[in-house]
């Protein structure tokens, strides 16, 4: 009898003959997770085993788990040889000793004679006769003990079922640039993608000396954060303040955060490139500013030809917030450091850009390749795990 | 490296090396256990004791120590005997250590009000005065203003205050002043000092409330008996006596230090562009070690920032609330295009008149650069 963690795989159950990839790219996710965690990984058809951990860092495993995209869920569980009297016993031990209770079994193993609700009302009768405060419903019921006969001659034994982050294991969908800036929306945008097997790169543009340390720290921490969740990010930080002291010298006011979203659509794109991200992706969601209007959008996207994914482009910003809680982002994000967009900002920014005029503007900025080329040579790139 | 954010912390003076090495490694001692070298450094603490209260000129009141300047106001607001639910006064620009806790016993049913104050952050006395009642048990005037050096004239506050009604109890803060300009605690007449380690060259980790003679005050952490049974906790003696140390040392030297500072003041001032880029809000009764400028135009974090890249620090607001919103007393006298440009420059005596002429240069080109894309 030993305790071990028990993982069931979500979603790439559907994927039928891909499955092998997928599953190698979880498996490969869950060992890069536990990472300096002491306990072996047994990889089974549509599940994962851990074992050999110390009872202390059981907790630390689920939590880690509980944010490995492609988990559909967790039970810490009992493990013990098919022994039907031994399991009796361990039902009743691991469970509570009063409340309304069902017990489902799955019997893989078909050499056990008995049928598995057999075995279930067997395993039910003996906890009712070790306490009188049980009572058993098998439609309404407090708690619920699974019992589940393997092939090999083990029985794993558990009470919850803990939900996994689900989506797909992270990598199985390519490779994003993030434009992370420090804001409430970009860090969920991240992790919705994520979510869909998305790598993430990020990109966060750094005004020195308009935005400081404290601002870039910020920055890496959230990246950080959302790396519990995908991995190590790599986070390029790129130097914006020469594009911003251009824009200011040839641009109309009202047009800066217009320009400045096209010099940053344009640098994500060609780092993109450089790093093999097949995307870009961004926190905008319609019309909740100026720059995120239909037509700002339409002004910034036509800067880039790789496709930009905007997870959150349909969502109110009470559910980006309920999600930035979640993945706790959000107590970061409202540190009131500047970033780059608030340092230049105009005092009325144009709402509906016109595309044919803002190129037409633009072509004062003649030395644009310039200054992105040499925002791009200084970029400080960022690892957010160490290896 | 140009270090003019003295007023946040300093560094600590190498004189304390030998101090610290010798109670970390040599005389660790715990100083309440009962064996002959743990006594030895209970009567090492005691000798720091009555060194600091000999520098405050307060030799028969108590001292206590405590962990930060912070803790020592915050044991004078929450320690203090006071009536339950009567009336505080504070000041207007206290710092936080003040400020918020005075928000906590608000919370807490007392009647907390602030004085107003002028561009220096100095009680206005008259207002201050009108705010004293007879249900008032408790004030707190900071000495001098940490982000303008501005100093409030505690005698003459207490004093009146005290006429007003005299059962009144009155503390200051006085992290900013002491060791810098003369304090003399029976002079100024008040019932708790607050000073701490690190504003006068000391490590980190060490402050203490001067409390006069016949003034109670209650403990607002317990445990262990330690100082007079007012604040339990295993004494830091390193910092402690490295404390002690340099709290002689800068009452010794206190005249010769202060005219040094005042030189430095005195030829930023002189050499400072005498035009509308910059108003100096420190005036001459500013305590020297701490002034602020306002920039035009130009925000003081971007000025900070810039400064940084050619190795000068500076402050801005205070270093403990630079990140909140600014506050109204610091900036209501002040024209639109100078309110966010907050800088404080604050000294210790290793700054030369060198380091002010290379920091007056780079500000003048850092300004003129950053002035081209300041929001127009």
């Amino acid at each position: 009898m030993e305790r071990t963690i028990l993982v069931r795989i979500g979603e790439i159950f559907l994927k039928g003959n891909n499955r092998r990839y997928f599953e190698n790219i979880l498996k490969q996710n869950i060992s890069e997770n536990l990472q300096g965690i002491d306990c072996s990984i047994v990889y089974e058809r549509n599940r994962i085993i851990i074992e050999n951990f110390m009872p202390s860092n059981e907790r630390r495993i689920t939590d880690k788990l509980s944010k490995v995209f492609g988990i559909h869920s967790i039970s810490p569980a009992m493990k013990t040889k098919t022994d039907i009297e031994l399991i009796k016993k361990l039902c009743a031990e691991i469970s509570p000793k009063n409340g309304i209770f069902r017990v489902t079994v799955n019997r893989a193993d078909k050499s056990i004679i008995k049928r598995s609700m057999d075995i279930a009302a067997e395993i039910g009768a003996y906890m009712l006769s070790q306490s009188k405060e049980l009572r058993v419903n098998l439609f309404e019921y407090d708690f619920e003990v699974y019992v589940d006969i393997r092939e090999n001659g083990q029985t794993y034994i558990f009470t919850e079922k803990l939900s996994g982050a689900g989506g797909l294991p992270v990598g199985c969908s390519g490779k994003g640039m993030l434009l992370l800036s420090g804001g409430i929306d970009s860090p969920v945008a991240g992790y919705c993608m994520a979510k869909r097997g998305v790598k993430l790169c990020a990109v966060h543009y750094h005004s020195f000396p308009y935005t400081g340390e404290l601002a870039k720290q910020k920055v890496i921490d959230l990246a950080k954060k959302l790396s519990a969740y995908c991995g190590n990010i790599q986070l390029y930080i790129a130097p914006f303040t020469d594009i911003q002291y251009a824009i200011r010298e040839k641009c109309p006011a009202a047009y800066m955060i217009t320009f400045m979203r096209r010099f940053m659509m344009r640098i994500a794109e060609k780092l993109a490139l450089k790093t093999g991200c097949s995307a870009l992706i961004t926190g905008e969601s319609l019309g909740q500013v100026a720059s995120q209007t239909m037509e700002s959008i339409n002004v910034t996207n036509s800067v880039v030809k790789l496709p930009v994914f905007r997870p959150l482009i349909g969502y109110d910003k009470n559910e980006i917030i309920d999600i930035a809680k979640k993945i706790d982002t959000f107590d970061l994000s409202i540190l009131p450091y500047e970033d780059c967009c608030t340092v230049f900002l105009p005092k009325n920014p144009i709402i509906k850009p016109d595309l044919i005029k803002v190129e037409e503007m633009e072509k004062a900025l003649d030395s644009m390749e310039d200054l992105i080329n040499k925002s791009i040579e200084n970029v400080e790139i960022i690892n957010t795990i160490d290896n | 490296m140009i270090f003019f954010d003295n007023a946040s912390t300093t560094r600590t003076d190498e004189s304390c090396h030998d101090i610290i090495k010798k109670y970390c490694f040599e005389n660790f001692y715990n100083p309440s256990a009962p064996y002959h070298n743990a006594i030895s450094v209970k009567n090492d603490i005691k000798e720091a004791r009555e060194k600091i209260l000999r520098a405050l000129n307060g030799e028969d009141g108590r001292l206590v120590f405590t962990s930060s300047g912070t803790e020592s106001d915050n044991m004078a607001l929450f320690g203090a005997p006071k009536r339950k639910y009567s009336r505080i006064v504070i000041s207007a620009s206290e710092h936080p250590a003040i400020m918020n806790t005075a928000m906590e016993l608000s919370q807490r049913g007392y009647e907390v009000v602030a004085a107003e104050v002028d561009e220096c952050g100095r009680v206005i006395p008259e207002k201050f005065f009108n705010l004293i009642t007879n249900d008032t048990s408790l004030i707190s005037i900071m000495h001098v203003n940490n982000e303008t050096g501005g100093i409030n004239d505690i005698r003459k506050l207490c004093h009146i205050a005290k006429s007003i009604k005299k059962d009144i109890l009155f503390h200051s803060d006085g992290v900013q002043a002491f060791g810098k300009i003369p304090v003399d605690v029976k002079e100024l007449g008040v019932d708790f000092y607050s000073i701490s380690s690190h504003k006068i060259n000391a490590p980190k980790g060490c402050g203490a409330l001067y409390i006069k003679r016949g003034v109670s005050v209650q403990p607002i952490i317990f445990g262990g008996g330690q100082e007079m049974n007012l604040r339990s906790s295993t004494e830091n003696i390193a910092a402690i006596i490295s404390f002690a140390h340099m709290a002689m040392r800068k009452t010794q030297n206190l005249y010769d230090n202060l005219n040094q500072i005042a030189a430095l003041k005195k030829h930023l001032y002189d050499n400072l562009p005498y035009d509308e880029r910059v108003i100096k809000i420190s005036d001459e009764n500013c305590s020297p070690y701490i002034i602020r400028l306002a920039l035009k135009d130009v925000k003081g974090e971007v000025m900070l920032h810039a400064l940084e890249k050619h190795g000068i620090m500076i402050g801005t607001g205070s270093a403990c609330s630079s990140s909140k919103p600014i506050k109204s007393w610091k900036t209501a006298f002040l024209p639109q295009e100078y309110k966010n440009g907050l800088l404080r420059i604050s000294f210790c005596t290793d700054n030369t008149i060198e380091q002010i002429d290379y920091f007056i240069k780079r500000l003048n080109l850092e300004y003129s650069e950053l002035i081209k894309y300041a929001r127009g």
